[in-house]
């Protein structure tokens, strides 16, 4: 059937005297978006000037991919980038997996209220800002904290772990666990109750001990969820780590713990140099949508399940 | 069901083990809070483990009356509830409108506010934005821009999405408008689900911290969460001079110690009443099936 304009216009009037009110619902959440997601980008061309804020940002000249040039020969960017992913990958290495066995092995404790007990408690530190999370490690790590009490007291020599840089590393990694494992048991253990239980009974019947059970149940139930979990984690593995590391380091372990979006903070805001901050930044916020949208296309590929 | 003896085994050793993984989360605490309560000798030598030695509170007490903590921990309470109040009234609306399938241009706004998760014009921009709204040095400009977080509305789209269309259908035969919908009856039915997204937005809200370390130098508009910062990171904020003569058995390690204690209760006050939502609000964000 064909409509006559005529019939169109009643159409869409008629739908809009439906459904205005749906529009008017996104009204506000739409003008936080603007003011605070979309309008700052009004201010992206600070990438491609030299600004200087008292001129303001009319008055500084334009000087085109300057600062991006600058960005791909700056020595300091390489071991930046080169810091991100190391940082970024230990922690997925040490915090997905865990979380994993840490379900499987909930799952097998033998009295529920034990269970319950230990699963309240290992969500905790998730609900600690990092300042607090840093004021707990730098208290025990420290030079005169608990740690190297008790290594100065069995003979040993004290270790510096926020100056030496490997053990730094040891305690960004450390602290990320504390942070995120027992928070990341919640998905697994939900995967885990969706078991059909007649599995592991028959599994029984067939002989099969605790050991088998999980190895070949299960494990592999949680499989999917894990390379959901891994995937969406590697789509951030280029911007993460800000939170955590701008209160961790120091000026002592910047070689081995800067990540690009720390070190955007500290050109940009700590040296005022924000024409180049702002071209980092850029490249930053570029290669992470790149790779969320690579992660994305991986998750669906590998599980059929969207991020979004 | 009988067990083997090497499942007895088994089940013993991995209730141990859980035991230790429970116990490394909480004992750092535990000897923090000790800390707190004992003297700067007793720490240095070591003799401060899980229990105070020396008992004394001059440490929270001298923080609590002498410092600018309570104008912060007033800071952190009014950024947390304006902020939680209007985050939540703008996500329960798009939410709303998002998880309606007959709305055109749906898939639009839904593409914006995921653009928006993922893509962001970076530090330097936000920073000169406040500058232009003269939000720097104010509560504003801890409170505003996080007001809108898209993941937050995304998990609670997938709420609203989950709730019957058979109560909807019946709702419009009656002719009964989206608002009415929307508040007598999405709303009462999503309770669950929105009252996950209060208790995000409040964590995220009591516990960011490096929003004030861009925009807010003033002391007098530093959350919680900047007045531990500059306590531990040592930047001389709080003037120590003397104080140490004073009282004797304090040191930095106290007051250290005391502030986390001091920054830590409120979160801790209040777990067992958000325990009961954010298991469930995790599940549903995490995975779309």
């Amino acid at each position: 059937m064909v409509l006559t304009t005529e019939q169109k216009r009643f159409r869409r009037s008629q739908y809009w005297k439906g459904n205005w009110q749906l529009y008017a619902c996104l009204v506000p959440g739409l003008l936080f978006l603007f003011v605070f997601k979309l309008l700052p980008f009004a201010n992206i061309s600070i990438a491609f000037k030299q600004f200087k804020p008292m001129k303001g940002l009319a008055g500084s000249p334009w000087v085109g991919l300057k600062h991006f040039q600058k960005l791909f020969s700056d020595p300091a960017i390489w071991q930046v980038i080169k810091n991100t992913l190391v940082i970024n990958l230990l922690q997925l290495v040490f915090v997905s997996p865990v979380a994993m066995f840490f379900a499987i092995l909930i799952n097998e404790i033998s009295h529920r209220w034990f269970q319950r007990t230990v699963q309240t408690i290992i969500y905790i530190p998730h609900f600690f800002t990092w300042v607090v999370i840093y004021s707990v490690f730098f208290i025990l790590f420290g030079s005169n904290g608990l740690i190297n009490q008790i290594i100065t007291r069995l003979g040993g020599k004290g270790i510096l772990f926020f100056v030496d840089s490997n053990w730094f590393r040891f305690v960004l990694v450390a602290s990320a666990m504390w942070n995120k494992v027992g928070w990341g048991t919640i998905v697994y253990l939900a995967e885990l109750t969706k078991i059909d239980q007649d599995l592991y009974d028959a599994a029984v019947v067939d002989g099969a001990g605790k050991l088998k059970q999980i190895w070949h149940i299960s494990l592999p139930s949680l499989l999917p969820t894990f390379v959901l979990m891994v995937t969406i984690r590697l789509g951030t593995i280029m911007t993460d780590g800000f939170g955590q590391i701008l209160v961790f380091y120091n000026p002592s372990v910047y070689d081995a713990a800067d990540v690009i979006s720390t070190y955007v903070y500290r050109v940009g805001l700590g040296q005022a140099n924000f024409s180049y901050a702002t071209a980092v930044g850029l490249f930053e916020s570029v290669v992470g949508l790149l790779m969320v949208l690579g992660s994305n296309f991986l998750s669906k590929q590998l599980t059929g399940k969207s991020v979004w | 069901m009988k067990l083997t003896r090497g499942e007895k085994v088994f089940v013993v050793c991995n209730d141990l083990f859980m035991l230790i993984v429970a116990a490394i989360c909480v004992l750092p605490v535990l000897h923090i809070f000790a800390r707190a309560f004992s003297s700067a000798q007793a720490i240095g030598q070591g003799r401060v483990i899980f229990w105070p030695v020396d008992f004394h509170i001059a440490g929270i007490t001298y923080i609590l009356e002498e410092t600018s903590f309570l104008v912060s921990l007033r800071n952190s309470l009014i950024i947390t509830a304006i902020g939680t109040v209007l985050a939540v009234f703008c996500a329960i609306l798009t939410a709303f409108a998002l998880a309606q399938k007959e709305m055109k241009g749906r898939t639009f706004f839904l593409y914006l506010y995921v653009f928006c998760m993922i893509f962001h014009a970076g530090i330097v921009p936000n920073y000169f934005l406040m500058k232009r709204l003269g939000f720097l040095n104010t509560l504003w400009c801890l409170i505003l821009p996080a007001v809108v977080n898209p993941y937050y509305i995304l998990v609670l789209k997938r709420g609203f999405e989950t709730f019957p269309s058979s109560l909807k259908e019946a709702a419009q035969i009656d002719g009964a408008s989206w608002f009415t919908i929307l508040w007598q009856i999405a709303v009462p039915v999503s309770k669950a689900q929105i009252a996950t997204i209060v208790v995000f937005y409040s964590v995220h809200y009591w516990n960011k911290y490096t929003d004030a370390l861009i925009y807010v130098t003033d002391n007098v508009k530093s959350p919680i969460t900047m007045f531990l910062y500059n306590m531990v990171k040592n930047t001389n904020i709080v003037d120590f001079t003397g104080i140490y003569d004073e009282l004797p058995y304090i040191s930095q390690d106290v007051f250290n110690a005391a502030t986390v204690l001091l920054a830590v209760l409120p979160i801790l006050a209040v777990y067992p009443l958000m325990q009961r939502y954010f298991v469930r609000g995790t599940m549903a964000g995490a995975i779309k099936g």
